[in-house]
């Protein structure tokens, strides 16, 4: 199959956080049923159900704008993983993501920064936010992320080896 | 998500279930399913070895992975000895759970124990 291997995801998704669990399980699912792989199909799950739980949370989410997309392509051996919303900067998430995807790379490597997190979350007092997520997709997923603002929409992409 | 495993029910959240067994100077909590709250909390109030087992969990997002942060903390705080056993042939499971031995400090109050599944 190699050579002609391709495969793409494209939806809109309804903000409602019901729909995170929904849609990480059914991409599971879905490359459950196209790779040998069980670790790299947990890993694409893991890392679209982050980045879905982000957009929910940090979103700015109007009267009228309550979907997002979500975009999954590649092949045998890549894959692109692609959640957009719309975005505020005045609400300083769209800066707080871009610091977080720098500090990520600041360190040798995915591990070292996780296990940073992980001590500051230890540190902190329970009700502050943890962030965990995009350093998990890092480490845990070995997703290489990046973002991109336009203004209105915030677009996080990850890629990663499968 | 929030559980007083103290009176040992059994938790039932959303897609995660905890089955609480207690025996003596033992209590063994099972997580099944998949934790995926936006919000997680635990709290505890025992005075025995809480030996958490997750095996059989099949996912949990990071907000559960900073609960239990928290609840490593509280329980030394407290001096409640923890233990979290693991699959460690899987691999999200051994990444996520070898990550925290960073909070062990061979006073035997926290450890993390890989099983084979």
């Amino acid at each position: 199959m190699k050579g002609r291997f391709g495969f793409s995801i494209d939806l809109p998704v309804r903000n409602d956080w019901r729909n995170v669990d929904l849609m990480r399980s059914s991409i599971q699912s879905c490359f459950t049923a196209v790779f040998r792989d069980l670790d790299g199909c947990h890993a694409m799950s893991m890392i679209t159900g982050e980045l879905l739980e982000n957009a929910m949370k940090y979103g700015h989410w109007g009267e009228t704008e309550q979907v997002f997309r979500l975009r999954i392509n590649g092949d045998s051996t890549h894959a692109t993983i692609v959640v957009e919303n719309p975005a505020s900067r005045a609400s300083g998430h769209v800066e707080r993501l871009k610091q977080a995807i720098e500090w990520i790379r600041g360190f040798a490597n995915p591990r070292d920064a996780y296990r940073a997190r992980l001590r500051e979350i230890a540190d902190a007092d329970p009700g502050q936010s943890r962030q965990l997520g995009l350093v998990r997709v890092a480490y845990e997923g070995g997703g290489i992320l990046s973002c991109n603002f336009d203004g209105s929409v915030v677009v996080v992409t990850v890629e990663l080896d499968i | 998500m929030s559980a007083a495993v103290g009176s040992v029910d059994d938790l039932v959240a959303g897609d995660l279930g905890i089955a609480v067994v207690e025996d003596v100077g033992l209590v063994r909590c099972d997580w099944r399913g998949r934790s995926v709250e936006r919000e997680a909390d635990l709290t505890q109030e025992i005075g025995a070895l809480l030996e958490m087992h997750f095996e059989e969990l099949d996912y949990f997002n990071s907000s559960t992975i900073g609960t239990l942060i928290t609840f490593i903390q509280k329980a030394r705080r407290q001096k409640v000895h923890l233990r979290l056993v693991y699959a460690g042939n899987i691999k999200w499971q051994s990444l996520s759970f070898d990550a925290l031995r960073m909070f062990e400090r061979g006073d035997q109050l926290f450890e993390l124990r890989a099983a084979s599944t």
